[in-house]
């Protein structure tokens, strides 16, 4: 799909005029009582399009930049809470308030969004009933919320969560028992609590009861997954809660197809389920040629499915086969690592920020002892998952390695044409995370980082050739220019360049060059006001003299441009004079 | 602009700009017309000022976009009874109906990679802006963007091979 498409596709929707006659007719009356909107807005931010203003809107940003990566939305919205909470049949005004460490929620009519990673359809955001909320009051009466004191990112639960908002915080409770608070009165700052795991499901049961998340009813037969008996690989033990939810979900809505005879044995990859219900045994096999078995307290049926469903299902309960440590220790290779951490930026306002370094010999041979020291599992059937995008990367001159909170990392070998996810432990995860906060720690030499950056993504071989990104793509179809000489001579003025980290992100130039050798290495975004964006690490640098820079880029810019119009006029040309 | 019309003008100007960030994101025909009405009837009742444009522009948006995270409607209603709504309302036309096919995929897309293909491949916001709109990690935006590009292309994807398939068996 072309971003032309998709915008095609929604600009044929319009306004019926009879709807806009309605809507002029009642915006042109006297106002409303004021309490019958209520929407507040402490905050509102200007974010320019990148359509007007061609690149980075950094400036208009700025403001924005206190909430830091990990921010929030900054204005409240007093109709969210209280008037969404309005339903026809029920008098949803009662009041049955829990008052929580961070404060007091009305938990009847409270609205909860749920996720779960790799269950796509998600649940329906519900609106907690009288019921639900005087039992989540005798849940959350006999919980113990610890606070943590802590502002580092933590390990964010390993696929749930959900989430509800006040007009004073958002919180989002994670699996794992972790409680993520975060504040929008005048600053933004967060808090981290921690309940016990088991109010976590304890919550999801009481709110999503309806909709029977883990649960199967299919075959005849109606059961929980979540303490059934996986088989996959060489993988033999439980199922977690994520895994039992997807798989449920998967199960449920595929289309069976009753037969005669058994067809699984043909297949070459199986999931294998054994559980019990009321008593009764059950296990289920699905194959990846489309055909199942599923065998009721002894007596056995089969099934048929569209195969294509299975690599959805085997996705879900990928555990990984054992592997080696993906890594190779070379000591004259450079290790960047790069990390983020929260920083205080005055008062109780925190931001999210990357820490670079240039690992030296000893931390080098430390982190890869770790690394050569853990359990490894490759995926050999997920795709990229987790809540976040990886926060840790460690970077050599041929691959790097991103590592996901929930313990999933990514190699990535730029020789090759695919990356390899594997599973670590979360407790690997946190010690090299660890490893790399320390050394990260008092590194200083920014510039340093920079022109490893700089050499990275514009590696040395033999071409000078380079390309950047151009910003009317959609009109002409076109990625990027295409530089066939240049680079050499770009890199020496950005390597000549003395870079600062510039942790604020904020440039004034309405200009962006986007340079880049090979994508997988990633791209370099420099601006005509002396900024550098380099987006795979989160570093942003600003140099004090970009004059050359700036001059060099636009007369490159303007070269590739002219001499495309001269294509393009010379393409005419011949094609009126065939036709002629 | 005087407060006092600030709706109105805001509607005739972005009216179609909001029907549309509303139906992208929740799915659904009827949720997108009521989150119109609900989001200009507010700034009628409670008028505020703006910078410029872009400012009430950004504004709208914002407002869209949590009213649709608080649709009281559930996620599965809301999203399976789409197109058929279509038939029964008042409020949309479509002028045309060559992306209808493409407008079904947009309105099975979750919510949460709806909301960031429709920032970026409508409104054209980088990954930081969306990032700082939406109140997420600038990395999540990245994955949310592309998994959410790529359960697009394999939804359009199936559906070709579905056709494809079909003129196969026809011929």
């Amino acid at each position: 799909m072309q971003r032309k498409d998709y915008q095609d596709a929604l600009n044929e929707l319009r306004l019926g005029s009879s709807f806009c006659e309605e809507m002029e007719k009642k915006l042109s009356t006297e106002r409303a009582e004021a309490d019958e909107y209520t929407d507040e807005v402490t905050h509102v931010d200007v974010i320019s399009p990148r359509r007007s203003h061609k690149g980075l809107a950094i400036a208009a940003a700025a403001v924005l930049l206190i909430g830091g990566a990990g921010g929030t939305v900054l204005y409240r919205n007093k109709d969210t809470f209280l008037s969404t909470t309005t339903n026809e049949d029920s008098s949803y005004y009662d009041e049955k308030s829990f008052a929580f460490p961070f404060g007091t929620v009305d938990l009847h009519g409270l609205v909860v969004n749920y996720q779960c990673d790799n269950y796509m359809g998600s649940a329906p955001v519900t609106v907690a009933t009288e019921e639900m909320g005087e039992q989540l009051i005798s849940l959350f009466s006999i919980t113990d919320f610890e606070k943590l004191d802590t502002l580092e990112p933590i390990v964010k639960g390993s696929g749930e969560v959900m989430d509800f908002h006040t007009d004073y915080f958002f919180a989002d409770f994670y699996d794992n028992g972790i409680i993520e608070i975060i504040y929008i009165q005048d600053d933004v700052y967060r808090e981290y609590y921690k309940i016990p795991e088991d109010t976590f499901a304890k919550m999801r049961n009481i709110i999503f009861k309806d909709y029977d998340l883990g649960s199967i009813d299919q075959f005849g037969i109606k059961a929980e997954l979540f303490s059934a008996q996986l088989r996959v690989d060489d993988y033999d033990g439980g199922l977690s809660n994520t895994e039992a939810i997807a798989l449920a979900s998967n199960i449920n809505n595929i289309q069976w197809n009753e037969r005669d005879t058994d067809g699984v044995k043909d297949s070459s990859d199986t999931i294998t389920l054994d559980f019990e219900s009321e008593g009764k045994k059950y296990e289920i096999i699905l194959g990846d040629n489309g055909m199942a078995s599923v065998e009721a307290d002894g007596k056995m049926s089969y099934y048929s499915y569209a195969a294509e469903e299975y690599p959805y299902m085997r996705r879900t309960v990928d555990k990984g086969v054992d592997a080696d440590c993906p890594v190779k220790y070379d000591e004259d290779d450079t290790w960047l690592a790069v990390t983020s951490v929260m920083e205080r930026r005055g008062g109780a306002v925190y931001i999210e920020q990357e820490k670079a370094v240039l690992l030296d010999k000893d931390e080098k041979k430390e982190i890869y002892d770790a690394l050569a020291g853990f359990e490894w599992r490759e995926l050999l059937n997920s795709a990229v998952g987790g809540f976040d995008i990886y926060d840790t990367s460690l970077n050599f001159g041929s691959c790097s390695i991103g590592f996901w909170s929930d313990g999933k990392c990514m190699v990535s070998d730029y020789t090759a044409e695919r990356t390899f996810m594997y599973l670590l432990k979360k407790e690997d995860y946190q010690h090299i995370r660890n490893l790399i906060s320390e050394a990260a720690a008092d590194y200083e030499d920014e510039d340093k980082v920079a022109d490893y950056c700089i050499d990275h993504i514009l590696y040395e071989d033999d071409s000078d050739q380079f390309f950047m990104l151009r910003d009317n793509s959609v009109t002409t179809g076109l990625a990027n220019y295409t530089f066939d000489t240049g680079e050499k001579e770009l890199k020496k003025i950005l390597l000549d360049a003395e870079w600062k980290e510039d942790i604020s992100g904020i440039s004034s130039a309405n200009t962006m060059y986007p340079v880049f050798k090979d994508l997988r290495r990633g791209i370099l975004y420099l601006t005509t006001d002396g900024m550098m964006i380099i987006p795979d690490y989160g570093l942003k640098y600003r140099c004090s003299d970009s004059e050359k820079l700036s001059a060099y880029l636009k007369e490159m810019r303007k070269n590739a441009a002219e001499t495309e119009n001269t294509e393009k006029e010379e393409k005419t040309d011949n094609t009126e004079n065939s036709e002629e | 602009m005087n407060n006092d019309s600030t709706a109105l003008y805001a509607f005739r100007k972005y009216g179609n700009t909001v029907l549309r960030a509303a139906f992208a994101i929740s799915g659904s025909y009827a949720e997108a017309e009521d989150i119109v009405q609900d989001v200009f009837l507010s700034l009628h009742t409670k008028p505020r000022s703006f910078n410029d444009d872009e400012h009430l522009k950004a504004w709208l948006l914002r407002v869209t976009i949590n009213k649709c995270k608080n649709l009281r409607r559930s996620f599965r209603f809301s999203r399976t009874c789409s197109l058929d709504e279509l038939e029964h309302s008042e409020a949309i036309c479509e002028i045309s109906t060559d992306g209808r096919e493409l407008r079904e995929e947009i309105s099975a897309l979750p919510k949460k990679y709806a909301e960031v293909i429709f920032l970026h491949y409508y409104e054209g916001y980088s990954i930081k802006e969306i990032a700082e709109i939406l109140g997420k990690n600038e990395n999540t935006v990245g994955s949310l963007l592309r998994r959410g590009r790529d359960r697009l292309r394999t939804e359009l994807e199936r559906e070709d091979e579905i056709c494809r398939e079909k003129i196969i068996k026809t011929l």
